[in-house]
């Protein structure tokens, strides 16, 4: 999987503060969709019972399990966790955090995977493939343009070898937005 | 005896056809490679193979294909542990400390060797172990209730927890956060669409390839990007690869041992091989009448951990068959390649599937007989590999990711979800969360659901059935004695020396 590095020292302050604080976001995310907003008021205004009852998903009981039951079960746990790990956050240590953000790399490698997601319908398997792996390479700093050119090349291709031809998949190749480019209709 | 000679001879046939046998070599050998490469695990590749072992007509095959990538990558990691320092998996983390130092020497040929008789040896026994202990431990689960494998989920989701690296809170709060994002998407008992947003492709869940992608391959990625250190490929050169007539003595009880502590601990839940290799080192440094010379080049510190870590990876799968449970990472993303290929896993399996799970052990010992020829004379071959630099790497690993997890469904929401548990994955490694115990959680979550459901039904709402079923209650208190010890702190820092050596 990956190699233990030094920079894992769990224990740090700031690491637990934002994980906690992560952790109580979920859980408040995942509560809040349970609830639904008809749920939630009625926690604040009638207490319980009327919350359980106003649902967005159906609590139930423990006999008859409604969808909402483990959905506010599991967010209840994490939410408890998240606030111990934040208290735990609040002591005073030294940061050994010396990495900074790879922000480019997740700029262009987050970037390029949803532009993949948005285009391949719309634009092909072949023009989608070779626009995402020219961005992603981007996300190294030491990449060059003629770098990029040749990855794109070589890994369009041989992807279309695998996918299309290898195992047949039915991916389109080009989409109709390059109709007119091709002459299609 | 004759039942098991029938069941191997099964398997045998199966692994042994023509199409198996490609596909056995085929897993290894990619097994071997990215077991070589730091920087790609057998998770993030597993997952990325599902939609291509999906189109398999047959399931036996997958996962032949499949589990060989797992051993061929452990395989691959002592190579460069040895050869480098550098391991590629972290259960060769072990092997690094005396194999390197006996490549210093100018000791590798017999290092690698040794790595290699001792995987070979362990993985023979461990398929045979297998052979044994599956039936029974399935017969036996046939009993199970729904309160049983609730129970036995929470211990399994514990003890990975426990053996998880760091914080025992994050990582059960990671568990928690894996089993809640396993359940978006309709809700299988009442059809409820559940954390969807009304967005209609949600509706059969998050697919798990490509969160096992995101949360594995492509943090990983954004790790390495941190700090794009250039790679030194020095590299020792080979010369002789034979053990010598006194090596071969000091090798033979290590190995012996080594293959018995892996093959217990390999079916413990929570990362059985890493914890296997470590206990294997410090058994032979005990037993070792020149402790002194472990950590300065001993053989016996090569051979001990890696027949316990090839045995520990093999008899992992023990719970995954038989209980439909898995004990970590890799093996819920073969459960996922199971369920991908309608086979709901569990203790029918062996009977329902009978070619299937015997065709996937028999093709273990051939996989690693395999792998004896494919890594000794070819390590040359190997090592030239690490000269690839990560900038040309990665971008393929990106565009497998991207068009692998699109081609499962057509369904541009699975690169959403790639992109998000990329970078959300990322984030939280970085603030100490283990991955493993998320990618858990998110395969058990909705049988989770299920068995609760279903034990509180039996009960009429009393939870009380969880302790009064003698072996629901036996399997809670062990997950509780090992939540226990983990916080007790002598132990807790006992582990966080074990997890964070380097």
């Amino acid at each position: 999987m990956r190699d233990p590095r030094p920079f894992l020292q769990a224990t740090l302050h700031r690491h637990d503060l934002l994980a906690g604080a992560i952790f109580i976001a979920f859980a408040m995310f995942f509560l809040a969709q349970t609830f639904g907003i008809d749920g939630f008021t009625a926690l604040f205004r009638e207490g319980w019972e009327a919350a359980t009852l106003d649902a967005a998903l159906p609590i139930g009981t423990a006999r008859r399990m409604g969808p909402g039951f483990f959905p506010l079960l599991l967010s209840a746990i994490l939410f408890l966790l998240g606030a111990i790990l934040f208290l735990r956050g609040l002591r005073i240590a030294p940061d050994g955090d010396i990495h900074p953000m790879p922000w480019r790399g997740m700029l262009f490698i987050l970037g390029a995977t949803i532009f993949f997601g948005v285009c391949v319908r719309e634009l092909g398997l072949v023009p989608t493939t070779a626009l995402s792996v020219f961005a992603a390479a981007y996300a190294s700093q030491r990449m060059t343009l003629r770098l990029a050119v040749i990855l794109s090349a070589v890994l369009t291709v041989f992807v279309l070898a695998v996918f299309h031809y290898g195992l047949g998949m039915p991916l389109r190749l080009y989409g109709p937005w390059l109709d007119f480019v091709l002459g299609g209709g | 005896m004759s039942d098991l000679l029938a069941n191997l001879g099964l398997g045998l046939s199966v692994a042994l056809s023509l199409q198996n046998v490609v596909f056995c070599f085929l897993g290894v050998l990619l097994g071997t490679l990215i077991g070589v490469l730091p920087g790609v695990g057998p998770v993030a590749t597993i997952a990325m193979l599902l939609p291509i072992t999906a189109t398999f007509d047959s399931p036996a095959t997958a996962m032949i294909m499949l589990a060989g990538i797992y051993y061929g990558a452990q395989y691959g990691g002592s190579t460069t542990a040895i050869l480098m320092n550098m391991p590629g998996e972290p259960s060769s983390s072990v092997t690094a400390i005396d194999g390197y130092k006996l490549a210093r020497k100018g000791r590798a040929g017999p290092a690698l060797a040794t790595a290699a008789i001792g995987s070979f040896f362990a993985g023979t026994i461990a398929t045979i172990v297998i052979a044994v202990a599956a039936p029974p431990l399935a017969r036996y689960a046939l009993k199970f209730g729904p309160p049983e494998y609730f129970s036995l989920m929470v211990m399994g989701l514990i003890c990975a927890v426990a053996l998880a690296h760091g914080s025992v809170i994050k990582a059960l709060g990671m568990v928690i956060l894996g089993l809640l994002f396993g359940l978006v998407g309709a809700d299988i008992f009442a059809g409820v669409d559940r954390f969807t947003f009304g967005i209609r492709e949600l509706t059969d869940g998050l697919n798990f390839a490509a969160v096992a992608v995101g949360i594995f391959g492509i943090a990983e990625i954004l790790r390495n990007l941190e700090n794009e250190r250039a790679r030194d490929a020095m590299v020792t050169k080979i010369t002789g690869l034979m053990p010598t007539k006194d090596d071969l003595k000091r090798i033979a009880a290590p190995i012996l041992r080594g293959t018995a502590l892996g093959s217990l601990l390999g079916v413990l839940p929570g990362g059985g091989s890493i914890l296997a290799a470590f206990a294997a080192y410090t058994v032979e440094k005990r037993v070792s009448k020149t402790p002194e010379e472990f950590g300065q080049g001993a053989i016996q510190g090569v051979a001990g951990p890696e027949s316990a870590n090839n045995a520990g990876a093999q008899t992992s799968f023990i719970p995954m068959l038989t209980l439909g449970v898995p004990t970590n990472p890799v093996l819920a993303v073969m459960m996922g390649a199971m369920i991908l290929q309608g086979i709901i896993p569990g203790p029918q399996v062996i009977t329902r599937n009978a070619d299937l799970f015997w065709g996937v052990i028999a093709s273990m010992w051939i996989g690693n007989a395999m792998l004896v020829i494919l890594n000794l004379p070819l390590i040359g071959l190997w090592v030239r590999l690490l000269t690839i630099p990560y900038y040309v790497l990665f971008p393929a690993i990106i565009a497998f990711a991207a068009i692998g997890s699109y081609s499962i469904a057509s369904n541009e929401y699975d690169l959403y979800a790639l992109a998000l548990f990329g970078g959300l994955g990322y984030i939280l490694v970085r603030l100490g969360c283990e991955p493993a115990p998320f990618l858990l959680g998110f395969v058990l979550g909705p049988q989770m659901e299920e068995h609760l459901r279903r034990a509180l039904i039996i009960s009429r709402g009393d939870w009380s059935v969880f302790l009064t079923r003698p072996l629901s209650a036996t399997l809670l208190g062990i997950a509780a004695v090992v939540l226990l010890i983990v916080f007790v702190p002598q132990i807790a820092r006992k582990r966080a020396t074990v997890f964070q050596e380097d």
